[in-house]
This record gives C-alpha cells, structure tokens and sequence, in this order.
C-alpha cells in the first residue's frame, strides 16, 4: 500500500498564507537556501531565502510525496521536489502550540528546505 | 528557545557573515544557539543586517578620508568604483557588495595597504624585473 501523506497540501498552503508558520531550524532550510544561491553567485538575503522556501512548498503536488518519517516523536511529512531547477529535500509538519490565551493554533513547523543528502524517488516517480 | 539578544553572525546577499551593531530581539536555541524565525522576523533581520553593513562602511570611508587626507574622487580610483557610488554608500543611501566592503575595510584599518593601493606603488620597480620576454609573451596574448 502506498503511504500518504499525514498532512494535507490544502491545509499547508492555508498555514502559509496565514502567516502561521515557524522556522526552528534555518540552518536546515533558508540557511540552506542562501548557501546554494551563494555558491551560484546569486546571493539571496534572510527574507529572500526565506520567501524562496515557502514558495517552494507551497508549488508541491501530492506526487513530489517521499515518506512520513517520525522525528522526536512527532509526524513529519517528507517530499523531494525540484524546485527553480534544483532538487530539494522538503520535510514540515503541523503541531499545536499553545497561545497565550490558552487557545490552540496550528502551526507549520519543523521545516527542512535543502539540498537531497541521498538518492530518493517520490511517489509520483520523480527522482531526487 | 528563548527570546534573547542575538548579533548573528547573519547573511546578506554576498555577505555571508554579518555581525550586527545593534542586537535584536530574537528566539534562539539555548543550547546550539540556533535562531528560530517567526513570520516577519527574516525581514527585521534584513533590515538590521543592512543597517548594520551601511554604518560600517560610511565609517570605513569616513577613516580613510580623514586618515590619508585624500579626496572622495581618490578613493573612488583606489577601490575601482564611480565617485558616485562612493558618495552613495559613504551617506548611507547605498549597500555596497562585499568586495567593495571589504577593500573598504581593509584601506581603513591598513594605512599601508592605501598606499599600496595606488596605482604607481611600486610599479617602476615590477617593470624593471619584470623580464622583457614575458612582457611580449602577453602582449601577443592580447593580440
């Protein structure tokens, strides 16, 4: 059986739209991003690396899915895309975080934005 | 993460490790340091990464001047850019790249390397060694 994603694309992109999302690690994604543009002498700033990683997951297809992957006991949801002519590991998931009111809010996190550190297909056959 | 002050180091286009003036305001990782980035905040870093870039160079230029008494059309020759530009980021309307940032600094903190920096130093004596063969071997490269 093929595995599906845990979160849905339509719900990531709504996150993203509303500005509910949260970069823990930049040194896996916009850093990432900045470095490759760097090595292309196409150099790309905080906000423009940053833009390039969220358009680039906003652009996935469901076919670009890789795998889920279980990360500090947590669901995340892997993709390999390319993306500007260049391939990329992809990997997010949606938590809840508390608000200060004690409400819940989805939030896209835990987001990974680089180069492909292995070979992997997708499940729609593209090859990373 | 903890919200603290943080002074990078931050990238810039070219500049791939800026230390800001001013410290901002951010989530960083207590342990690894690693900064966490909420909606709006890779802008705010921007801008301060910018400024910060901006103020050092308009003081780069500012030493010079004053150190080697040398005009802002001299210096503009010496670093290899238009006067105009020069006067642009000397007053902070304009962001260098980073070379021209660099040549900056290093011709503010070196008073050695602004004389090495002109275009006479030291060239009577490179033509006298330079052997008269490898001198016709590149001018018929360039033919």
């Amino acid at each position: 059986m093929t595995e599906v994603a845990k979160y849905p694309l339509s719900e990531v992109f709504e996150l993203i739209m509303q500005n509910k999302y949260w970069f823990s690690a930049p040194s896996r994604s916009s850093r990432e991003v900045q470095r490759v543009y760097a090595t292309l002498l196409k150099p790309k700033t905080d906000d423009e690396a940053e833009q390039f990683v969220l358009e680039g997951i906003q652009s996935l297809k469901p076919e670009n899915f890789y795998k889920r992957q279980t990360q500090w006991g947590l669901v995340v949801d892997v993709y390999g895309l390319i993306f500007d002519n260049k391939p990329w590991f992809v990997k997010f998931a949606i938590e809840l975080d508390e608000k200060e009111d004690g409400s819940m809010k989805k939030i896209l996190q835990q987001i990974s934005f680089h180069p492909p550190e292995r070979k992997l297909v997708t499940v729609g056959g593209i090859k990373l | 993460m903890l919200l603290t002050m943080v002074r990078g180091p931050f990238w810039w286009k070219d500049f791939a490790s800026v230390t800001l003036i001013e410290p901002l305001e951010l989530l960083a990782c207590s342990n690894c340091g690693e900064i966490g980035r909420q909606p709006g905040d890779a802008k705010i870093v921007d801008r301060a990464t910018e400024a910060t870039i901006r103020a050092l160079t308009g003081m780069f230029i500012e030493n010079i001047i004053a150190r080697e008494k040398c005009s802002q059309l001299v210096l503009a020759k010496r670093v290899g850019i238009t006067p105009e530009y020069l006067s642009g980021i000397k007053t902070g309307t304009r962001t260098p790249g980073f070379q021209t940032y660099n040549i900056l600094k290093i011709l503010s903190e070196n008073a050695s390397a602004f004389k090495i920096s002109d275009p006479q130093f030291h060239i009577d004596k490179i033509i006298a060694e330079l052997p008269i063969e490898s001198y016709h071997q590149a001018l018929k490269k360039l033919a």
